[in-house]
């Protein structure tokens, strides 16, 4: 288990990754809320050593997608419409990234995962595969997919 | 820098998610603490061997066993928790979380009950589906006063349920746009159910009694078991006011009378002196 201190300094370092993946899954503040402190509570509990900065990180950004695929999961078991379901862009989005988030936000969930980790935390093909547990060359489909979709929806510049 | 990353640079998590999750960690950190102690103090006895003769038979008294023992714990009650607006209902539930019974404490209760199927369900299913049909019903108004009570034993399961009904409450109250609602989730022994249940009333509205109590020496379970939440509350708040506002007005009676009393030892000293004195001249 780790300490509290150090859970603490992973709170203050990884919460805006965290609010970014439960922000791509969940518009609801609470589901948000109850996801970013189940992640941490999850590492908090944790017994994995970690062998360095990028393995830690790596670790938290499976644990919240899975946590985050989890809940949308549950939705759908529980027959309740799912806020995912909603293409309500939150308020915390500025004017000028609301068709880029429409855009992404309207991607299937394995496409957001890839175009999360490549476009924003610049991970390469075989490292987003790690993480995600898929072979390299899905990414490369997946990568491929999302460009195209995004493209018609958004035109070629948004990823320049 | 490709606009997508721009777009992703605008979420942050705030400052308020960023400080409810540390303390959370931190009672996280205190039950795990208070759950290892309890632990070490469990003694492990160690199994004498048995020996095979009725394997068979053994392997089918233990299945019965298991079966028993997996139903017993299924229907076994871990917590309990209360919700009083004015239909007062408790839910039980087991250790997985379902609900396996619930219990109304008024007639608003049980019609709110009637209408639903709860059973086996989450209970935070149930507390939505609860939330919803108390609002159908018309029970539930801009500035109702949600009281939630939980009793259960477990530390841990402690934090978790509250967590869970905090979400749950503040989703409905928004989901249904009371914008003066207010709500409190008490936590309570077994000892203070088993006290608000022989009086017939939910364990919140036991409290919020004995809270106005405190300033209302007329103030009676009977009396009040009947009325809502938001009554109870604004009734405690307006005899709590008058309480202290006497308070008040003693203390400034008390200070005022010690001063005169002060006033007239003094004068009383002086004539006493003066007597003294003239006596001592003849």
């Amino acid at each position: 288990m780790k300490s509290e201190k150090q859970t603490v300094a992973a709170i203050e370092k990884y919460a805006d990754m965290v609010k970014r993946i439960c922000f791509m899954y969940l518009k609801d503040e609470y589901d948000t809320e109850d996801i970013f402190q189940g992640v941490f509570l999850k590492y908090f509990q944790s017994e994995i050593e970690f062998t360095d900065e990028e393995h830690e990180k790596a670790w938290l950004i499976r644990v919240s997608i899975n946590s985050c695929k989890d809940l949308v999961k549950s939705f759908s078991r529980r027959q309740v419409t799912s806020l995912d379901d909603v293409s309500e862009i939150p308020s915390e989005v500025s004017e000028d990234n609301h068709e880029i988030w429409e855009g992404v936000l309207s991607l299937k969930k394995e496409y957001k995962d890839v175009v999360y980790l490549h476009y924003y935390e610049g991970y390469k093909a075989h490292e987003i595969g790690e993480i995600l547990g898929i072979k390299e060359n899905t990414v490369y489909t997946w990568l491929a997919r999302a460009r195209k979709e995004l493209k018609e929806k958004l035109g070629g510049e948004v990823l320049e | 820098m490709n606009k997508i990353k721009g777009a992703f640079d605008e979420i942050k998590a705030s400052d308020e998610l960023k400080e409810k999750t540390i303390s959370f960690i931190k009672e996280a950190a205190k039950a795990e603490t208070a759950s290892e102690e309890t632990k070490e103090n469990i003694t492990v006895k160690k199994q004498s061997k048995k020996k095979k003769f009725f394997a068979p038979i053994l392997t089918f008294a233990m299945a019965c066993i298991a079966c028993f023992f997996v139903f017993n714990i299924y229907f076994t009650a871990y917590s309990y928790v209360g919700v009083d607006i004015n239909p007062s209902i408790e839910l039980k539930v087991n250790r997985f979380g379902k609900v396996i019974g619930s219990h109304s404490y008024n007639e608003d209760g049980r019609k709110v009950l009637d209408s639903l199927n709860i059973k086996y369900k989450d209970y935070e299913q149930a507390m939505d589906l609860i939330y919803d049909e108390v609002a159908n019903q018309g029970y539930l108004k801009d500035d109702s006063y949600i009281a939630l009570s939980l009793q259960t034993d477990n530390n841990k399961s402690n934090i978790n349920i509250e967590k869970t009904l905090n979400k749950c409450t503040r989703k409905n109250i928004d989901k249904h746009h009371l914008k003066k609602a207010e709500y409190e989730i008490v936590k309570v022994s077994g000892k203070e159910r088993t006290e608000a249940l022989n009086a017939g009333v939910s364990a919140c509205k036991y409290k919020a009694i004995e809270e106005l109590q405190k300033y209302d020496d007329t103030a009676t379970v009977d009396k009040y078991k009947h009325h809502s939440m938001r009554e109870i509350k604004n009734k405690t708040k307006e005899c709590r006011s008058e309480h202290n506002r006497q308070q008040k007005h003693n203390n400034k009676t008390n200070n005022t009378t010690n001063k005169q009393t002060k006033k007239q030892n003094k004068q009383k000293n002086k004539q006493k002196n003066h007597k003294q004195n003239q006596k001592g001249h003849h």
